[in-house]
């Protein structure tokens, strides 16, 4: 079967769902095409070609008996980009190599997609990526940015320790590992330091982390930011046991997502800072202190909103597909 | 805390299914 309408190419993985479902069916809606495309399905059940010579270029891409030229393609939404999967047949010896050289296939490729518009665009994810980055711009639009020291040095992290009055939390800026076999990452949450696992602060030397003066909480919100506009959702943090640092391990009991509607000065801040990464997505995740404060922690330029659509009935994927479509930006 | 590095400790303070893919239909 050949595709003939204008297509909006989703780059997710086989594992994917509801979000992935809702935004293809907004899509169509709105009369656009969506083409699902499994990167983890490539090499093995998705093909790729691509034709260069010196009077044009041509690209397809054929998945589950549909194909298409990239030509096709008018917007391209980023979902999420996952390795290669090989099958265990494959001589172990060659299985580096033949998903790194489908990995740079793939990278290569989206080459072909370069006048599509692109929510987001990878190198923009890739820069709005550096949490580094994020703390400071951040801080630069306005908002209020935890107390935080990046460092692989022990008396470093134990006089910060004393900074914060001994109120610190520590986590990575990137999940630990990340398995092909199993399509897992290995996380490790946001954790509270105490005093005693500073005894040990010397094996930073092996790895450096980053460590945060630990809020006050009066809610958690999570922003899904889509093209200028917001979408809140808040957990009140005396729903879940002050030990649990981190709303997002299982187990922890958040009570129901609750809509927010944030400050006029904080949606402008917002807005600021989705201009200087150049986004038009994000989920980000804010803490409301019990003064009132809105401290910034992080944005995740792919990251999940599922739960705000579903439980507070916000419509994000509708708005993900407006800015998908040319005409709305 | 074999040299492990300093995380390890707070991976080591989660439970397996903690560590191990948030509708959480």
């Amino acid at each position: 079967m050949h595709l003939s309408r204008d297509v909006v190419l989703l780059l997710t993985h086989s594992g994917d769902f509801f979000t992935i479902d809702r935004v293809a069916e907004a899509l169509a809606r709105k009369g656009a095409q969506p083409f699902r495309l499994d990167t983890d399905k490539f090499p093995l059940e998705v093909q790729l070609t691509a034709h260069l010579d010196k009077s044009k270029t041509y690209h397809t891409i054929e998945y589950k008996n549909y194909s298409i030229s990239t030509q096709q393609v008018q917007a391209v939404w980023t979902r999420r980009i996952w390795e290669p999967k090989l099958s265990q047949e494959l001589a172990p010896k060659f299985r580096e190599a033949c998903v790194r050289e489908s990995k740079a296939t793939l990278d290569g490729f989206w080459d072909s997609l370069k006048e599509a518009d692109w929510v987001d665009d990878l190198e923009r994810i890739s820069y709005a990526n550096n949490k580094l980055r994020q703390l400071r711009i951040a801080s630069e639009v306005g908002f209020v940015i935890p107390q935080t020291l990046v460092t692989n040095k022990a008396q470093a992290a134990r006089e910060f320790f004393l900074q914060v009055n001994g109120k610190m939390v520590s986590k990575l800026l990137t999940t630990l590992s990340y398995s092909m076999e199993a399509n897992s990452s290995f996380f490790l949450y946001t954790s509270t330091v105490r005093e005693e696992d500073l005894q040990d602060a010397e094996s930073l030397r092996y790895c450096p982390m980053v460590f945060q003066e630990q809020i006050s909480k009066q809610q958690e919100l999570r922003v899904a930011y889509v093209n200028g506009n917001v979408f809140v959702g808040a957990l009140n943090a005396d729903m879940y046991a002050a030990a649990k640092v981190d709303w997002r391990k299982p187990g922890v009991e958040v009570g129901a997502w609750q809509h927010h509607q944030l400050p006029d000065k904080v949606v402008l801040r917002l807005q600021a800072f989705m201009g200087r990464l150049g986004l038009l997505f994000g989920s980000l995740d804010l803490i409301l202190t019990p003064s009132g404060e809105y401290v910034f922690l992080e944005i995740n330029p792919v990251g999940e909103w599922g739960m705000l659509e579903k439980d507070l009935d916000l419509p994000i994927s509708s708005a993900i597909a407006d800015a998908l479509l040319p005409t709305n930006h | 805390t074999e040299i492990v590095p300093f995380f390890a400790r707070f991976l080591a303070a989660q439970t397996t299914e903690e560590t191990e893919p948030w509708f959480k239909l």
